[in-house]
């Protein structure tokens, strides 16, 4: 059994509103020397596999079909075994 | 003959089901509201997808929706020659569906709009939709979202020909000023701005009504009558939501 913590980001080079309206929030708050680069998403999940190359394996085919549309958004993962 | 069948899809979290019904029942077509989890019955000629937010639009507006049976049904409903409208978060399924291509995404700058804008028909299509819009014609409907920000990778010479409607002041970011999408049969719409609540005198505005008025006087002239009684005895206690015509709009 995996851990994976699923990231998913607008693509280098897309508008990111979302970004830009947090960093407004963050300098009217007085913290100018902070720079948002990006608003994106984060999905937890558990997989039953026997590698983390499967887990990762599965999670890619979860992106592609369904969870990342790659004409705004890249993704990364982070596996981990459950003990 | 009696009127064609018009299925308006209802997705838990629809709001704008009851208005496009409506529209639908004005143009003259007999429409009726139809569970999302359910393939669309055999008989129908159009299929609605409403605006609202489709499962709270988690994730990705639209993305949940586009799993549904009744979406997952479009591809054979446009196969065999029907229509359909997506309009607003309907438009973002019908994306997310691939049924149209690109993406909409947060609108730039940043947040909910809701007003009225000018759209302008700026392409020369034989579509269903347009049939009762001349060329060059302003139409005046309201907007209602948060996610209408069209994108597609090629940029706006990529969707050009497929883009019916533009936005004489782009209000979201779209590419182009997008804010209508044909796709290649130019029998499936996807349309932020809402037509259904510009379909009558009170409303502010009935510019909206020319787009069901259109595609209404298309089945007639295209469609053939059916040989028996609908295949789907459609039951309208079966939606697992109860449609809404309060609260927000979008």
């Amino acid at each position: 059994m995996f851990r994976v913590e699923l990231a998913v980001r607008p693509r280098p080079g897309v508008k990111d509103p979302q970004a830009e309206a947090v960093q407004e929030s963050l300098t009217r708050l007085g913290h100018g020397g902070v720079n948002v680069d990006a608003v994106g998403r984060l999905l937890s999940l558990t997989i039953e596999c026997d590698t983390a190359e499967e887990a990762e394996r599965i999670t890619a085919g979860l992106c592609d079909q369904l969870l990342v549309n790659p004409s705004l958004e890249t993704y990364s993962v982070s596996v981990g075994e459950v003990a | 003959m009696s009127d064609p069948r018009a299925s308006v899809i209802v997705f838990p979290g629809s709001n704008g089901d009851r208005d496009l019904l409506e529209a639908l029942g004005t143009a003259g077509f007999d429409p009726f509201l139809h569970p999302s989890h359910r393939p669309l019955p055999d008989d129908t000629a159009l299929a609605g997808l409403p605006g609202g937010f489709s499962f709270g639009d988690y994730w990705r507006a639209g993305m949940l929706a586009s799993q549904e049976p009744a979406v997952r049904s479009l591809a054979g409903l446009v196969d065999a020659g029907g229509l359909v409208i997506g309009i607003c978060n309907g438009f973002q399924i019908l994306v997310e569906a691939g049924l149209l291509p690109g993406a909409l995404s947060y609108n730039d700058p940043a947040g909910f709009r809701h007003r009225w804008v000018i759209v302008r028909y700026a392409l020369e299509t034989n579509s269903p939709w347009f049939r009762d819009i001349p060329k060059g014609a302003t139409l005046h409907l309201p907007i209602a979202h948060g996610e209408g920000s069209y994108f597609h990778p090629g940029g706006f010479d990529a969707v050009r020909a497929q883009a019916p409607l533009l936005y004489e002041e782009n209000p979201n970011g779209s590419v182009g000023d997008v804010a209508a999408l044909l796709d290649g049969t130019g029998r499936v719409l996807g349309i932020m701005p809402h037509p259904e609540r510009a379909s009558d005198p009170d409303l502010g505005s009935e510019d909206g009504s020319m787009l069901f008025s259109g595609a209404r006087s298309w089945v007639d002239s295209h469609s053939k009558p059916l040989d028996g009684p609908p295949t789907t005895v459609h039951d309208p206690n079966d939606l697992r939501v109860t449609p809404s015509i309060t609260g927000g709009l979008p």
